[in-house]
């Protein structure tokens, strides 16, 4: 008896584990290219993600467009082969299975996507569309016109459960005919009707008013408690996450910078980038609003990407080890020469942009001995415009062969911390 | 009364699908009619249309009698009995000029069904599966394509033998390719859709995805394909005819040896029995070529708006 519920509480109630995920897409480059280039270059759209789901919990993955949630939410079903990393989903790792072992996981695991329109075949009727998942998962021994009678059945109480009537009528109806929240529900329906554990939720109701996106909310809501579901909720809209979700994980450029309680992050957000994404949430009362601290410049690309952490270029709390390199001199010399009344005639002493090159924690350009004490000191006078974490990362401004260089301090290492219930990679929070 | 509503679902299940797909080709139709592409395909839906009511209607329209030789005397000028003359065996000129049309109606519907029968499964096939399957058949499509259409028709109906069926055999086997090439490109962009990848998320099977999922979506190329070869067809079969290669001497008519019968008499300023064949041929193969152009600008753009 005890033995009983130790175990049920202790392993059965982890119902996901996914460990340093990572999901690399290829880099499709011009062939010429891809010869004189020896490293393949690859999207790192998910790269190293950790996090656990307890049986019944509700877990928002947010961040913003391109960060890799999707790209997770399709590993995590399978959709994709992940590059590394374990998915291990009931006790049994599934990141490398096969055909025949993930088809039989689909009746466990769901996803609904992002764009319900497109994930409905316009040639298909709703109710078939609902009723399909039966057909594909069914065994043989039933006949088929019981099993017509049956099915039909189970997909008219599954749309009157998720809000689809009158539903006679709407069984008839092509994807075509139906309203954006129909679709909605119709796609919810599908992926809930073999009554998954897991389901995979991609921005479901992004596409939706906010009056209907409300009700699709109370449903999941509705479904999680009657049905014991586990979501693992993605969107990139902080204000729906913190309806829904228990936990939080925060997305950036394909790692998780924070995960905990959803209370705990709203309420006392750590890591700057999250700080930053809850300050853009519109808040209803004007007293309230506090400053908007989004943070400045590009989202790097996932191609290269930046040396130690990878916010600290837009970070507004940025330290000197958080990974300064070469090329974030270069960006910022690049902002100082493209603005004419501070360049002056830098230009002519500097040279353009393009002579520049950057590599690891090195910039530079070519020069004789001639011009580098003149270069070297408009390089300190740059720097002094940058960031204050900047300027203290720099290791040596000087000549070195026939490049004036300018060489950064390697960063700390970032490691996971844990801060009260939630675990933060930041370097603020490390001792 | 229980029955009477299982009855009307069936009928439903059954005719909905073709009465749906006809609306959703015939709903772009009547929108784009004020533009150019909508006026063609227009006018040459009313012609092939036209000339399928004449095809059905032959029997009732002309008495086949009249395309018998030795029917009438030979070589008469067009005058109010015979509105286009007589030919050189005494057959009625207006008399072969509509049950031709039966003939090549046949001819174009049989090459056509064969076609698609054998195309549209390869071409959905090959574009699924994709890898060295599809490079070995787009290879082999391609090669077929690219040999001259006439003389490929001509060599497979001196091997098979002369007669409508067989006419439509071979004209089958120069449009395959076309049929493949088209259907398997219109694969290749379907099998990117978002519900191709749902499909694959609720455990479907590559058959099924390819089936329920695929195959129906990529019908909407078909009538474009059809209206572009049938104008080809119509000549290929008349070429095949005018060669002697094409349908036996007992069909009630016949353009293609029409025409090439009346060759002889040309010099001696018997224009009629060599002028309306010819037209015939040229009007059918025009309103064809009108309906193709015209809907593949119609639908063409349709597709890739979907897509995107
Ligand atoms: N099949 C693919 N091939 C190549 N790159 C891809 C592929 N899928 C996604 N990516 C890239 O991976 C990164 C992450 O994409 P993903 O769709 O997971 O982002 P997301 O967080 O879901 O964004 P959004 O909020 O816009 O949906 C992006 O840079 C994207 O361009
Ligand atoms: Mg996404």
């Amino acid at each position: 008896m005890i033995e009983l519920t130790q175990s049920g509480d202790t392993e059965s109630s982890e119902i996901l584990r996914v460990e340093n995920l990572q999901v690399h897409f290829p880099v499709k480059i011009p062939l010429l290219q891809r010869i004189v280039q020896r490293e393949k270059a690859v999207v790192h759209a998910v790269d190293g993600v950790s996090f656990v789901l307890q049986t019944g919990e509700i877990m928002g993955l947010v961040g913003e467009s391109g960060c890799g949630k999707t790209t997770v939410g399709r590993a995590v079903v399978r959709l994709i082969e992940p590059t590394g990393g374990k998915v291990i989903f009931e006790d049994r790792n599934i990141a490398k299975a096969k055909g025949g072992t993930i088809r039989a996981l689909r009746r466990e695991m769901q996803i609904i996507f992002q764009d319900p329109h497109a994930s409905l075949n316009p040639a298909m009727r709703i109710g078939d569309a609902i009723g399909h998942p039966l057909w594909i998962h069914r065994s043989g021994s039933q006949s088929r016109a019981s099993f017509r009678r049956e099915a039909r059945e189970n997909v008219l109480s599954m749309m009157r459960e998720v809000g689809l009537t009158p539903e006679e009528q709407l069984y008839d109806k092509y994807p075509g005919d139906l309203s954006g929240g129909q679709k909605q529900r119709a796609v919810i329906a599908r992926a809930i009707i073999l009554e998954p554990k897991l389901l995979v939720v991609d921005e479901g109701v992004a596409m939706l008013d906010m009056s209907i996106r409300a009700k699709i909310l109370e449903l999941m809501l509705d479904l999680k408690r009657k049905h014991a579901m586990t979501y693992l909720f993605i969107t990139h809209d902080l204000a729906t996450a913190k309806f829904i979700c228990d936990r939080i994980a925060i997305m950036y450029l394909g790692r998780i910078v924070e995960i905990g309680p959803s209370k705990e992050i709203y309420a006392d957000p750590k890591h700057p980038y999250t700080k930053a994404l809850l300050s853009v949430i519109p808040v209803p009362d004007p007293d309230k609003r506090k400053e908007k601290i989004l943070p400045r410049g590009e989202v790097p690309d996932a191609v290269n990407l930046p040396l130690g952490c990878r916010f600290h270029p837009r970070c507004p709390a940025v330290l000197s080890s958080c990974g300064w390199e070469g090329r974030d001199f270069l960006d910022l010399l690049d902002e100082h020469l493209s603005d004419p009344k501070r360049a002056g005639a830098d230009e002519t002493i500097l040279g353009p942009i393009e002579d520049w090159w950057a590599k690891g924690l090195v910039a530079g350009r070519k020069t004789g001995p001639a011009d580098a004490a003149k270069i070297t000191e408009r390089i300190r006078a740059i720097l002094a415009e940058g960031p204050a974490a900047m300027v203290q990362a720099v290791g040596t401004v000087g000549l070195q062969g026939k490049n004036v260089i300018i060489e950064f301090r390697g960063p700390d290492t970032l490691a996971q911390t844990q801060v009260g219930e939630r675990i933060v990679e930041c370097l603020l929070y490390q001792n | 009364m229980g029955q009477d509503i299982q009855q009307q679902r069936i009928i439903t299940k059954i005719l909905g699908k073709p009465v749906r797909y006809v609306r959703s080709l015939f709903r772009p139709l009547v929108r784009e009619r004020r533009t150019l592409p909508g006026i063609l395909s227009w006018i040459g839906l009313v012609m092939l249309l036209g000339f399928i009511f004449i095809g059905i209607f032959a029997p009732v329209l002309v008495p086949i009698q009249q395309t018998n030789a030795l029917a009438y005397p030979i070589l008469l000028p067009p005058n109010a009995q015979h509105w286009m003359g007589t030919d050189g065996i005494g057959r009625d000129v207006f008399a072969r000029v509509i049950w031709g049309a039966r003939t090549s109606l046949t001819i174009m519907a049989i090459g056509a069904l064969l076609a698609l029968i054998v195309g549209f499964p390869i071409g959905l096939f090959s574009g699924y599966v994709g890898g060295w399957v599809d490079r070995a058949l787009v290879l082999v499509m391609d090669s077929v394509y690219a040999f001259p259409g006439l003389l490929l028709a001509a060599l497979i109906a001196a091997v098979i033998g002369k007669g409508i069926f067989n006419i439509g055999i071979a004209i089958t086997v120069i449009y395959i390719p076309l049929y493949f090439r088209v259907t398997r490109s219109q694969t290749l962009s379907t099998r990117e859709e978002l519900y191709v990848e749902a499909a694959r998320a609720l455990g479907a099977r590559s058959w099924t995805i390819m089936l329920r999922y695929i195959a129906f979506n990529v019908v909407i190329v078909i009538p474009v394909i059809f209206s572009l070869s049938a104008a080809d067809t119509i000549l290929t079969a008349a070429g095949l005819s005018y060669l002697g290669l094409g349908l036996e001497i007992d069909v009630p008519g016949d353009w293609g040896r029409d025409l090439s019968d009346a060759q002889k008499y040309l010099g001696s300023g018997i224009w009629w029995t060599s002028l309306f064949p010819g037209l015939m041929i040229i009007l059918l193969t025009i309103g064809l070529s009108f309906l193709g152009e015209g809907l593949s600008d119609i639908i063409n753009p349709l597709l890739r708006k979907e897509r995107s």
